[in-house]
């Protein structure tokens, strides 16, 4: 109300007056008051305050309501919103309290044209609450016997004052205690919730300036559940191998509310959620059966549940829990192919049987062993030979001949159908035209045209060249109604040799090869070159091919390139199954220097450079020279002799 | 009578006591203003009469779903009676635990009669069941009052206690609706038992052991005579 200047004043005053009561110029304390005392206003309203001074403090002389100043936090109001009503009272007015500040003081200029406060009130302004809208209520199950009921709600626009929000409900003849939210304004939680009977629930707020109520919310609380999930999920493999049986722990009594579920499952490591069918789980219960899966895979189930009429909220999905179906009988054989090392001897072969592993989908379970059997079809005296086999392979030595080999995949439920592969003496059947091998992004795709006869299907072999590695051939059946086959994990770079198979009923198509790349690169070396023979006007060269590791790609030809120390390059392309390849003409005694570069689809690459010197003489000029002149010095030798001897005689 | 009426603001249950109780809500002991003007509503015996509901304190909130709604409330409390009353035994332990039928035959308490059967005018089982709860309700007061000074630990046992006053406490409301709505009756003598304060614990103890095995068995008879008359037509 004072402020400490005042004080320090009020006490001097008080002071002066018990010293000296007849002292002029007396005190202003308690000379009077403001109305309203501290008012709350809404804001954007208009507002009038009265200050009033006590009779006695006219006693002091010269006081009067026309001396009066108001100011709000110490900003002088102007005059013209003044108003003296009598000569103890001031009014001041103010349009719009939106302007208005705290505190507002009521002050006076007494005798020395001192100011003095008189009195002052502080000011509020703010605004009623608004309606508080879109409340909504949930009963959370937190426990097995206890329930929680959270209602949350829209408190409306801020009032710029302290409002306090009420959560409040009531049966047709009960009222129970408020819900008065902490340290928020809208939301509030109930902890004692009754289920069954018809109950109303609304929001109040109310500050100094009103007062709003909430549209009723009229419900039943067991409407407005959301449950705990079900607990205790366990999964149980059954004697069927599409099928597990899930049973849970339902934490709310079926008294209360009967429930309904929903199941979800996925196989492990996979992120797709299959549900089963709503319907099939729309009632009271606690296990189901889950049908149509695959055998020997596990699954991963979780569950939720709700109010069996659908009124409510679904609980969160369970926690998750795995089983495995049983094992099943394999549903297909294994693809079965062979490599026939016919090296040693023609007339007896290393056989060595190939096939592939099942896929789980197909194995169903853990494959024990394979079974082989091998027929031979050109002797049905021979007896069957049959082997147990745990590896994806079985190597046979057999006689020229032709065989029909059976491979079964075994597991703990069953054996899968046989798998049949016929190896005949020779492959005298029609082969695939036009085998063609093809890049196709990160894949190669490898094409043929199928023969006139009718295909059971394809085997595609393909293995990757190397000079330091053996070529481990890989191997894809592929249906005999395809015509093409993309082959995957094909490195780029590397040369690969691929060859197609057909296979009839009656017998096997010779194969068909092709080289291909997935994507070529210039070769990571030049090739080095050197003379073979060099002469006066020629020189003879000679290179070894790029190994099939530093080719990169398909040579399309090589290029020779040379030159004399201050003469012209000469270039020179070579087909690229040449290895030499003679330069003419030269000139002779002269120093020259010549490389190679060899050439892809993706560029080239330099061997090094290789020096040489052509003679001076050609083959047989010396021999042309030197030998007449000796003629010759033999002949002048002779008749010189003869001369001598001639003149001797006379 | 204001279109949404909240109803008086009523203090806490002042506890059971025998105690005759004159109003439909058994939790004060003043008439309420409304039940004033109702009481002028007395119908003439022999007449017709003319059942609107509307004159019922809250009847914007007794609606068509109260009947299912009583029908669930017996059902809960039928259902879990039986695990309640065996907990209160063993948390009573000796000699309540091995000698419960010497000592918890309820032979020697009150307890309201229940003399109502399938056949039974539907009015006369509203009655008959209002005036059982009241009597149960009170008692619970009674009985979980006493378990929370002789079982303080006994956390089960007194949630328990507090879930049936609580489902005894809607299906008194839910019945006072159902008998000042269909039937234009708001009141109904009741009549509770002895109070059990003052007595010894082990008075205590039994008080409670000899109201709950009763209350067993006559909940068991209350939802088999309920049920038809409250079941969905």
């Amino acid at each position: 109300m004072f402020s400490g200047w005042n004080w320090v004043a009020c006490g001097f005053y008080l002071v002066l007056n018990i010293c000296s009561p007849d002292a002029s110029g007396g005190l202003v304390q308690s000379c009077g008051h403001i109305i309203p005392e501290s008012p709350v206003l809404p804001l954007g309203s208009n507002f009038t305050a009265l200050c009033i001074l006590n009779e006695s403090c006219l006693d002091f002389g010269n006081i009067y309501a026309n001396q009066i100043i108001w100011k709000i936090k110490n900003r002088v109001v102007p005059k013209e919103q003044y108003r003296e009503i009598n000569r103890t009272v001031s009014s001041v007015t103010f349009n719009d309290t939106s302007s208005l500040g705290t505190p507002l003081t009521c002050n006076i200029l007494a005798d020395g044209q001192i100011e003095q406060n008189i009195y002052g009130i502080t000011v509020t302004v703010g605004l009623a609450p608004e309606k508080p809208k879109n409340l909504s209520c949930i009963v959370h199950q937190v426990s097995r016997l206890t329930y929680h009921m959270t209602c949350t709600w829209d408190p409306g626009r801020h009032t710029f004052l302290d409002t306090e929000f009420r959560l409040r409900y009531c049966w047709p003849e009960d009222i129970f205690p408020d819900c008065i939210p902490k340290g928020v304004n809208n939301s509030c939680t109930f902890y004692d919730v009754h289920f069954f009977v018809n109950t109303e629930i609304w929001v109040e707020a109310t500050n100094a300036l009103g007062k709003a109520e909430s549209d009723p919310l009229v419900l039943d609380p067991v409407d407005i559940v959301k449950p705990l999930s079900p607990q205790n999920l366990s999964v149980i493999s059954e004697v069927l191998p599409t099928v597990l049986k899930l049973s849970w722990e339902n934490w709310i009594s079926h008294t209360v509310i009967r429930l309904k579920f929903n199941i979800r499952y996925r196989i492990s490591g996979d992120t797709n959620w299959i549900e089963v069918p709503s319907e099939d789980t729309a009632s009271q219960r606690t296990s189901f059966s889950v049908q149509g899966l695959r055998p020997y895979t596990e699954y991963v189930f979780s569950i939720r549940c709700m109010k069996q009429d659908g009124v409510g909220y679904w609980s969160d999905w369970s926690e998750e829990k795995s089983g495995i179906t049983t094992e099943d009988k394999p549903s297909k054989g294994p693809s079965i192919w062979r490599i026939i090392d016919v090296l040693q001897s023609p007339a007896s072969w290393t056989v060595h049987l190939l096939w592939k592993a099942l896929k789980p989908f197909e194995a169903n379970g853990v494959i024990l062993q394979y079974e082989v059997t091998v027929r031979d079809k050109s002797s049905l005296s021979n007896p069957l030979k049959k082997y147990n086999v745990t590896s994806t392979n079985h190597t046979l030595q057999l006689p020229n001949g032709t065989y029909e080999v059976t491979v079964i995949a075994r597991n703990s439920a069953g054996a899968s159908p046989p798998s049949v592969l016929l190896i005949p003496a020779s492959n005298s059947k029609a082969p695939v035209k036009d085998l063609r091998a093809l890049p196709k992004h990160d894949k190669l795709w490898v094409g043929w045209t199928a023969p006139n006869s009718y295909v059971l299907k394809y085997v595609i072999e393909w293995c990757m060249m190397s000079s330091s590695s053996d070529c481990i051939i890989e191997w894809q059946i592929a249906p005999g109604d395809v015509q093409g086959i993309d082959l995957k994990g094909i490195k780029p770079f590397k040369c690969y040799l691929i060859t197609v198979y057909p296979l009839y009923a009656d017998g096997q198509g010779s194969g068909q090869s092709v080289k291909a790349y997935l994507k070529q690169d210039r070769p990571s070396k030049g090739p080095i070159v050197q003379t073979k023979k060099v002469g006066k006007a020629e020189a003879v060269l000679t290179w070894n091919h790029l190994t099939v590791d530093e080719q990169n790609g398909f040579i399309r030809n090589y290029t020779i390139v040379y030159k004399t120390i201050d003469g012209n390059e000469t270039v020179v392309t070579v087909d690229p199954s040449k290895t030499e390849y003679t330069l003419s003409p030269l000139t002779s005694d002269t120093l020259y220097t010549v490389r190679m570069m060899a050439s892809t689809d993706n560029g080239s690459r330099s061997g090094p450079d290789f020096t040489f010197t052509t003679q001076k003489f050609g083959k047989g000029e010396i021999e042309a020279i030197v030998v007449p002149v000796c003629l010759a010095f033999l002949l002048i030798v002779l008749l010189g002799v003869l001369f001598c001897f001639n003149k001797r005689d006379l | 009578l204001r279109q949404r009426q909240r109803g008086p603001h009523r203090p806490p249950s002042p506890g059971p006591g025998p105690h005759r109780d004159t109003g439909l809500s058994p939790h004060t002991g003043v008439v309420p203003f409304v039940a004033l003007l109702l009481l002028q509503r007395r119908p003439v015996a022999g007449r017709a009469l003319l059942v609107t509901g509307s004159g019922c304190p809250g009847h914007g909130l007794c609606r068509s779903n109260v009947q299912e709604q009583t029908r669930r409330q017996v059902a809960v409390l039928n259902a879990t009676a039986q695990e309640l009353f065996s907990l209160y035994l063993k948390c009573q332990g000796e000699p309540f635990s091995s000698e419960t039928d010497k000592l918890c035959n309820p032979a020697g308490i009150f307890f309201p009669a229940f003399r109502v059967n399938r056949t039974s005018e539907r009015k006369e089982v509203m009655v008959a069941m209002y005036k059982l709860f009241a009597f149960l309700n009170a008692s619970l007061g009674n009985i979980t009052r006493d378990q929370e000074e002789l079982n303080p630990m006994a956390k089960e046992l007194l949630e328990r206690l507090h879930n049936t006053t609580k489902t005894t406490r809607g299906l008194i409301s839910n019945l006072t609706c159902l008998l000042c709505k269909n039937y234009n009756i708001f009141q109904v003598d009741v009549r509770y038992g002895d109070s059990s304060k003052g007595k010894s614990a082990f008075k205590k103890k039994q008080q409670g052991c000899q109201v709950l095995r009763k209350y067993v068995q006559v909940i068991g008879q209350a939802a088999r005579v309920l049920l038809p008359h409250l079941s969905p037509s």
